[in-house]
């Protein structure tokens, strides 16, 4: 079975779905060209401003993308391709794309307010302190998930460790030369673009050889530093020359695919139980990003939905861009499925999934002619490049929860006070996110992966039950994101479970997943509630 | 360099006489005087039996009068506001900031702000023309709260000057159109510097000293106590204390007399003045009143 | 054939989007930037919402050098009143 029919699979599927599904639930849900988005409405030339569909879809999509819908398919490829695919592709569409499709159109209606503050509203008051800690939990573990993953990484390609770190200091270069000094844009970008080559090429010339925890213990204290900084120095730099890493290697892995033609070595079916994890619920989550992601509705309420100029637009957008993100995840999964069951294996423990898609990319770069270890290097630096910057975003949202939460009034007594000042300082906060992720990270992501995905599941479960819930109080045909969002539920809370059995002996996992398991049967609680409501204001219909 | 002289005490203990006498005092001696009145009842004018004025005027040789108008001095300043605003803005946004700015004349810490920023400018620059400066001011709470004023408002403005130079780099990181010179900016930095000046005008203990008029009765007594405290722990020294209406030495009949004879001219005064209204009579007693004795008093309000 | 020009002419417009250098760029600047400028603004005139400060007095002078930034501020301020409208969405997350 050759890989590109594999790709060429998800490719054509995803087009059917597309006009198919897509146009159905833009005909359910009642999508109005003719009426007028927050955009046009409440234009402000600052957060609305209406864009065309194509920019706004590339905009989407690049903040949607990152290491998710690569390291969910490969470690989960113990199942063997063939479950994998199938996720994928029925995740993206009948539970993906409707979740973020859904979760955009009710941004619109709701003029164009974050689902995070929609999901809250129909938590009630109570409900909403809850959301913020489980939030902050899922927070939590993504940094510790993805400091694991980039630490792994630069133990098995320490090539990419320098260029990361020659990376941060071009970044740190870029932003005071454009930013501080006025340096015209394009030529920043060009010297930006020009240096991330150098990086790569020196970085391939002295490889940094540190152990596992020597590498996490860096890049915590990495993550502390940078996410206290003003956003000019480091994280605006380097979310902008990201983009350019990622579109350079997705280009460069698509068109080297096309070229090699691999032929799939590995199994397309293993086993429905492999080790101590159960292909139900295991396989559904962790692939999270890659099929069903709870984040990918904050983003999109984030800025899309205010800067969208017809309803017409959002099956392209919402829609359209997880798909485009199951393709992705395909590209991952041939990165694995290409390898024998052994390589698999060996790779895998070398440097985690990371080391498996960046060796498959740069094998299959190397097929059109650029040399294999500069390949592998430049696609471990990208991805690594994109897990910083989550890193550095996520700790300082996790400290924005954090000061938030703890702003409470201070009328009370003394203790009170010095207690409220210290926890909403914005280094102790942050501390206390980086040291309580470090414990986690030190557990090995193969443990935190699981949860992870649970947590995000569940925050997509939370984010579907919202949009059920709105959809039924205007009238809408709701059951299409009630069947996901209950296999949803069913999925992470037998998940949470397992884990709980399996990690008793372990206090920290074991803390995090009963915490997880009881604020999920809370939250549900709570919004059921809502589902009794029928009032609703009507500017929201 | 001025000696800067507050007179402090409790509302009635008789500062208006005792800060004018003791100006003219300083007149007399030669020293180029400089009488103020911050009280917003102006009594002074009614002491000297002669219109001092918003703007500084002669009392006699030596020694210069002036009367604080908040009101005044706030509506100048929001005037100017208006003016600087129509050679900056089009006159469609000056209109609909009117209301705004007419409904702060009227926002609660105006008149303070206001008062306090007369006299900083007073102070600013009369301090190498007069050799003293006298503050009659208002009754105690006032003057304290003015006295910390130039210290917490240099902070507050540190403050904002801080924020106001990080908005302004910031600005310019994203080449918004920011002029070389941000006149917001400017202004703080002047009013800065102004805080600062006079704050280290008060802070100097030579330059500045409070003195406070109380009688030799028990609730002078107390609230003199407290603010001394008060005013100790912002390091402001409280050297001298006036104690005013002591009885003589010899009382005898001849003098309870001449007092009540004056009285009396009062009371007709009154009645003539007030007449129509309901007086109510309350004699003065020879102890304190206290938790005890008020009920002997309680017993004159017949309606 | 004319659908086919739109098509590449909205692939093209796709990867400008995805770049859109411009506005990548500048994005998590300007909104720091942004929120920055509206909480000085708040503190200057947080008298005219019922909060007289120390200050409120003298920050009048201020007002009429600040009126460009002063104009849409509240229904920026509106906006602000949760971590998820004024943080959470500005920064993009997605791992």
């Amino acid at each position: 079975m050759n890989s590109v029919l594999l790709i060429a699979f998800s490719i054509i599927i995803f087009i059917v779905a597309y006009i198919t599904y897509g146009g159905w639930l833009v005909k359910k849900w009642g999508i109005d060209p003719t009426r007028k988005t927050p955009a046009n409405t409440m234009s402000d030339g600052v957060d609305y401003v209406p864009a065309k569909a194509p920019v706004l879809l590339g905009h989407h999509f690049a903040s949607i993308a990152g290491a998710g819908p690569i390291v969910g398919p490969i470690v989960a490829a113990m199942f063997g391709w063939v479950p994998v695919l199938l996720w994928i592709v029925v995740g993206s569409v009948f539970f993906g794309g409707v979740h973020d499709m859904g979760a955009l159109f009710a941004s619109v209606r709701h003029n164009g307010r974050s689902i995070g503050e929609v999901i809250g509203e129909t938590m009630g008051a109570k409900g909403k302190k809850l959301f913020a800690i489980f939030a902050w939990l899922t927070l939590i573990l993504v940094i510790a998930a993805f400091t694991n993953i980039v630490a792994a990484a630069f133990v098995s390609t320490p090539e990419a460790a320098t260029s990361s770190l020659l990376f941060m200091v071009l970044a740190v270069g870029f932003g005071y030369a454009v930013y501080r000094r006025g340096l015209s844009l394009l030529l920043g970008t060009i010297i930006g673009v020009v240096g991330l080559a150098v990086c790569v090429w020196i970085g391939v010339l002295f490889p940094l050889n540190l152990s596992i925890q020597a590498w996490m213990i860096i890049l915590l204290g990495y993550v502390f530093i940078a996410s206290v900084t003003p956003v000019w120095i480091l994280l605006q730099p380097r979310d902008y020359l990201n983009s350019f890493l990622l579109y350079a290697m997705l280009a460069g892995g698509i068109v080297g695919l096309l070229f090699l033609r691999p032929e799939i070595q590995l199994p397309a079916f293993t086993s429905f139980k492999v080790g101590t994890n159960y292909m139900f619920p295991i396989l559904f989550i962790t692939i999270a990003c890659g099929a069903i992601s709870g984040f990918h509705s904050l983003v999109g309420s984030g800025t899309t939905s205010k800067q969208l100029d017809n309803e017409s637009d959002i099956r392209l957008i919402g829609y359209g861009s997880m798909l485009i993100e199951g393709v992705l995840a395909t590209l991952a999964i041939i990165t694995a499925a290409y390898l024998t069951s052994t390589k698999l294996a060996d790779l895998s423990s070398a440097g985690g999934a990371l080391n498996v898609f960046a060796d498959g990319i740069g094998t299959f770069m190397s097929a059109i002619g650029i040399p294999f270890i500069i390949a592998k290097n430049f696609v471990t630096l990208a991805i690594a490049a994109f897990a910083l910057t989550t890193l550095d975003t996520a700790t300082r949202l996790a400290r924005f929860i954090l000061q938030e939460f703890f702003m409470v009034d201070t009328q009370k007594s003394n203790t009170t006070k010095t207690a409220v000042n210290i926890m909403t300082n914005k280094y102790f906060s942050t501390l206390v996110t980086v040291v309580l992720s470090g414990a986690l990270a030190f557990k090995g992501y193969q443990l935190i992966w699981p949860i992870f995905g649970s947590a995000n599941q569940l925050l997509a479960a939370l984010a579907l039950l919202s949009l059920a819930v709105w959809l039924k109080q205007t009238g809408r045909s709701y059951k299409m994101a009630i069947y996901p969002m209950l296999f949803m539920f069913a999925v992470t809370l037998t998940a949470l479970v397992l884990l709980i059995m399996a990690n008793l002996a372990n206090p920290v996992i074991l803390i995090f997943a009963v915490i997880l398991f009881i604020l999920a049967i809370i939250l549900i609680i709570e919004s059921q509630k809502a589902f009794k409501v029928t009032e609703i204001q009507e500017d929201i219909k | 360099m001025a000696k800067i002289i507050f007179y402090g005490g409790k509302g009635g203990v008789g500062k208006t006489t005792c800060s004018t006498a003791n100006s003219i005092n300083y007149a007399n001696k030669g020293l180029k005087t400089l009488l103020i009145s911050t009280d917003p009842a102006h009594s002074i004018s009614d002491v000297l039996e002669m219109k001092i004025g918003k703007k500084i005027t002669k009392i006699r040789e030596n020694l210069d009068g002036l009367e604080i108008d908040p009101e005044y001095e706030a509506e100048l300043y929001i005037n100017r506001i208006r003016e600087n605003m129509r050679t900056i803005l089009s006159n469609v946004i000056v209109d609909e900031i009117n209301s705004q700015l007419d409904a702060a004349i009227v926002s609660p810490g105006t008149y303070e702000s206001a008062l306090f920023d007369k006299i900083a400018e007073i102070i600013i620059e009369k301090f190498d023309v007069y050799d003293i400066i006298i503050f009659d001011t208002a009754p105690t709470g006032h003057t304290l709260r003015m006295l910390t004023l130039p210290d917490l408002l240099e902070g507050w403005m540190g403050s904002l000057i801080k924020r106001r130079k990080s908005i302004v780099n910031m600005n310019k990181m994203v080449k918004r159109k920011y002029n070389e010179k941000d006149p917001v900016l400017e202004i703080l930095e002047k009013r800065q510097e102004r805080f600062g000046m006079i704050k280290k005008i008060f802070n100097d203990g030579d330059n500045l000293t409070i003195r406070f008029v109380i009688n030799a009765e028990q609730l002078p007594i107390e609230e003199t106590k407290k603010a001394v405290k008060m005013l100790e722990k912002f390091n402001i020294p409280v050297e001298t204390l006036v104690i005013n209406r002591i009885l003589p030495e010899e009382i005898d009949k001849e003098f309870w007399l001449k007092k009540k004879k004056q009285e009396q001219k009062y009371m007709k005064d009154i009645e003539k003045e007030f007449s129509g209204k309901t007086l109510i009579k309350i004699p003065l007693l020879d102890s304190d009143m206290n938790k005890n004795t008020i009920d002997r008093l309680a017993e004159y309000f017949i309606i | 054939m004319d659908r086919l020009k739109q098509f590449f002419l909205n692939f093209g417009l796709f990867f400008k989007g995805a770049t859109d250098y411009k506005g990548r760029a500048y994005e998590l600047l300007d909104a720091e930037t942004k929120n920055d400028m509206d909480n000085f603004i708040l503190i200057c005139f947080s008298d005219q919402l019922g909060i007289p400060l120390p200050i409120s007095y003298y920050t009048l002078e201020l007002l009429p050098f600040l009126i460009d930034e002063i104009e849409d501020w509240d229904k920026r301020m509106d906006k602000r009143k949760s971590v998820w409208e004024e943080r959470w969405a500005k920064y993009n997350l997605d791992p």
